[in-house]
């Protein structure tokens, strides 16, 4: 049975897949030992506002549905399979770990920044784009479909705070379906696959995974500060919870939307908690204090750990989070989690003030029964065409091998402490046994030290450099570069040494 | 007592007919010969002799390689005329123009192969002559790139980035049409990203042209002079934790170039000049490197680049691979004053090769 044909029957009856077959690359600054918990997958707006589309069809997705306002009212709704109208990838999905988080939320600025369709870490199919149509799936079940891959096996630096890879690839499928009852929804179907394996010597499993979406509207900036703006609140759809949110004009800046709700509908929660939580500004006593204007905010909200629903006042600038889970993922498996997003108008008039502060805020509002419907028939068609999808590990095309060093047989961790005065330790792991050399040079390219050489068997090795050269001379602070060469390639590391 | 035999004789005066037929007066093959042993010598000495002291792994703005034309030809510079380019390595060298020169250089740094981008210089710097000298001033930008931090793990807890850069204002003129001097000063600043320290330093050099018939031009530079900069720590770090002095890297340099108008079997529309260096550390003069270069010239407006270097590397100890060799190769365009090259140096790092593009303007 071919690799592909066992995805297919075990996805099917929803059995973990093995992920064996993936020729991914390790990265320079993998993992050290340690066991991944509470990690996240978030899959998060842009946060940045939309595209001045107004009524306009700009080519956003999903193309001739009432969702196209929620991405022109500046609501960038999903993940990376988002493309924008300049076939931009609109958003990121976010996974990582994060090591200064002394609870050990792994959740960390991963991915974010470039956006740009043809960084490496992503790749985006879409089934509507001729140039991708011949890569694209031969199974695409809905009128329009997305599919994106995100890789976190190498360590990214946003700003200041890099990522460690956590060993989680992320096979995301979007679709929409033009049919009535279907029109306003955009449903998300997400493939976890643990490659810890390929990041480190030996692969471990990420315990406690939720999977999460952080909802960022900024809509109707003319009217920050009110409380009648952007205003959300967990709803219960037929024992299941949602988030609702409510826009009153669903407008920004140069342009206008209709009026209507959205709902964040999880679809596939093996894990079977679910946790939604509103983090608004620092006005509101009680909720997390959400920095406005860079991304930063998003790291902040990471240190946010799932909590009970609660209705507060939003302030002036609401951000949502939902989150479901939580499930083990052990090496080399795969699983599958789900949401949708459903948008609809309001059925009949809506009261002219309506927060989550609202008593009749619930599903018995008669203006929510619109809504209420539409969730229901997302529910409905995720069960009946796209849970049964096959995983699909057969992504046309190998992901680029990482940009950093390593290769098969070995990586190089970085050094600590880092900047260091006297002595820092060095952390190497071998995969292949073979022959290795680690070697430091100033930034002319002078051989400075050689801290190890010979053979070593797999494992994991510890040098330390006492900030000498080899002629037994202390060397001057600046930035110093160590290379570990094996008989496959190169990984190095940088240095810094103070006065 | 040195006993010289005939034979010897004869093997000089063969040697010596090329620089004869130069038509070089015999004070200035004496001084070139002088030079030339002077180089030996020091490339000859034991590294046991060398650096006793701590090497300048830091403070790398100060003598990393900057300028397409002085990389081509193996940083052989300091006795160019005219060559704004070569103002790092000896201020003199920028007296010569017509009005002046613009000139803007960038290297990218050896490709690490890491996750993190490489390294990057960039030297900009301009010239205006007058009947009052010549006035320069140049700027020096290095992107050290980020660095990861790490505390008690490998873990990374935040990145900085690093760069450094100078600035300088240089006045040179000439004596007699046959001394030219130039003076720069010059403010240093070293980002450590959790350190940081600026200072003073000062260059100088001279340059000497018997006569404008004898095509032989030798030139000596002192740069990187000035007092130790003081690191303070950066406010986020421990009060001990990047404090602390580091030496300014200073260098004396000196340098023989050799340009006839017309050079033995070849047209005239083809010009070659002849260039050598040697640098030493101050602090320990045996530690030098030592800089072979040559330009060939085809019409005024190509110009074709070689260079050698050897370089002793005072980290190591002696015999143990603590003698660099590199080579260089360069190519340059002019017309109507515009220029631009591009330049490989090749094994002088051991990072990998680098390349260096540059663009220039002489008005």
């Amino acid at each position: 049975m071919s690799r592909l044909s066992a995805a297919l029957v075990l996805g099917m009856l929803g059995v973990a897949v093995p992920a064996a077959g993936q020729k991914l690359q390790p990265a320079a600054n993998s993992l050290v030992p340690h066991d991944v918990n509470r990690a996240f997958l978030r899959v998060s707006n842009r946060g940045g506002f939309g595209l001045a589309v107004a009524a306009v069809d700009a080519g956003n997705f999903p193309r001739g549905t009432l969702n196209r306002f929620l991405f022109g009212s500046g609501l960038w709704i999903g993940g990376i399979g988002d493309v924008d109208a300049n076939g931009q990838p609109d958003s990121v999905v976010t996974v990582g770990y994060n090591p200064s988080e002394p609870e050990e939320i792994e959740w960390v600025e991963g991915a974010v920044g470039g956006f740009d369709r043809n960084d490496p870490r992503f790749r985006v199919l879409d089934s509507t784009n001729p140039d991708d149509q011949a890569d694209f799936p031969a199974m695409t079940v809905a009128d329009q479909e997305l599919f994106t891959v995100y890789d976190d096996r190498v360590s990214v630096v946003t700003g200041v705070t890099p990522s460690i890879p956590i060993g989680v690839e992320v096979r995301q499928r979007s679709f929409a379906f033009d049919e009535p009852g279907l029109d306003g929804a955009i449903f998300f179907q997400w493939d976890l696959l643990n490659i810890s394996d390929l990041i480190r010597a030996t692969g471990y499993t990420i315990r406690g995974l939720w999977t999460g979406i952080v909802l960022d509207p900024d809509i109707t900036v003319a009217s920050i500060g009110s409380v009648n703006d952007d205003t959300a609140a967990p709803l219960d759809v037929d024992g299941q919870p949602v988030l609702l949110v409510w826009d009153s004009d669903f407008s920004e800046q140069s342009f206008e939307g209709p009026p209507g709700f959205l709902a964040i509908v999880p679809l596939v929660n093996p894990g079977g908690q679910t946790t939604i939580t509103q983090l608004a500004s620092s006005v509101v006593p009680g909720v997390l204090p959400v920095p406005l204007g860079d991304r930063s905010r998003y790291a902040t909200m990471a240190a946010v750990p799932p909590r009970t629903p609660t209705i507060v006042d939003p302030g002036f600038d609401l951000r949502a989070l939902v989150a479901w889970g939580t499930v083990d993922l052990p090496e080399g498996e795969v699983h599958r989690t789900a949401a949708a997003f459903v948008w609809a108008e309001p059925s009949g008039t809506p009261p002219a003030l309506l927060t989550p502060l609202d008593p009749d805020l619930n599903q018995e509002l008669p203006v929510l029964s619109g809504l209420v419907e539409s969730v229901r028939a997302v529910r409905a068609a995720y069960d009946q065409r796209l849970a049964g999808l096959p995983a699909l590990l057969d992504f046309p095309g190998e992901p680029p091998p990482p940009s950093g060093g390593g290769d098969g047989s070995g990586a190089l961790l970085q050094n600590f402490p880092n900047p260091f005065r006297e002595t820092t330790t060095i952390v190497y792991e071998v995969v292949e046994a073979a022959d290795v050399a680690i070697l430091v040079y100033d930034l002319q390219g002078r051989e400075v030290e050689r801290l190890a050489e010979g053979f070593r068997e797999p494992g994991e090795y510890t040098v330390e450099w006492d900030g000498r050269s080899a002629a037994d001379r202390e060397v001057a602070a600046g930035v110093y570069v160590i290379r570990m060469t094996t008989s496959g390639g190169t990984s190095t590391i940088r240095a810094l040494k103070v006065p | 007592m040195i006993v010289v035999d005939s034979a010897s004789r004869r093997r000089a005066r063969v040697l010596a007919e090329p620089f004869r037929r130069m038509q070089i007066p015999a004070p200035m093959f004496r001084a070139l010969v002088l030079l030339l042993l002077l180089a030996a010598a020091a490339a000859s000495l034991p590294a046991a002799v060398r650096a006793q002291s701590d090497e300048n792994g830091g403070l790398i703005g100060l003598v990393l390689p900057l300028g397409a034309r002085v990389v081509g030809q193996g940083r052989a510079v300091a006795a160019e005329r005219a060559e704004l380019q070569a103002l790092p390595y000896n201020p003199a060298a920028v007296v010569g123009f017509e009005r002046g020169a613009l000139t803007y250089s960038r290297f990218q740094g050896a490709d690490l192969e890491d996750e993190l981008d490489g390294f990057n210089g960039n030297f900009l710097a301009g010239a205006f002559a007058g009947r009052w000298g010549t006035l320069a001033g140049h700027f020096v930008f290095q992107d050290l790139g980020e660095v990861l931090l790490t505390d008690t793990s490998p873990d990374p807890i935040g990145a900085i980035d690093l760069s450094e850069w100078v600035v300088g204002l240089t006045y040179a003129n000439e004596i007699r049409d046959k001394v030219a001097y130039g003076v720069t000063a010059k403010w240093y600043r070293s980002d450590l990203g959790v350190t940081e320290a600026s200072g003073p330093a000062i260059d100088a050099g001279v340059t000497y042209r018997p006569r404008e018939t004898v095509p032989i031009a030798l030139a000596a530079s002192l740069r990187n002079m000035g007092p130790d900069l003081e690191f303070e720590s950066a406010e986020d770090v421990g009060p001990e934790e990047g404090a602390g002095e580091e030496s300014l890297p200073s260098r004396v340099r000196i340098g023989v170039a050799v340009a006839p108008q017309r050079f033995p079997g070849l047209p005239e529309e083809y010009g070659v000049r002849l260039l050598f260096d040697i640098e030493s550390d101050l602090r320990e003069l045996s530690a030098s490197s030592q800089h072979f270069g040559g330009v060939f010239t085809i019409h005024d407006r190509i110009e074709i680049r070689g260079g050698v270097l050897f370089a002793d590397n005072p980290f190591l100890e002696e015999g143990d691979g603590d003698r660099l060799v590199g080579g260089a190769i360069g190519i340059g365009l002019r017309l109507q004053g515009f220029e631009a090259e591009v330049a490989r140096e090749v094994s002088v790092s051991e990072l990998g090769d680098e390349t260096h593009f540059g663009v220039g303007w002489r008005f």
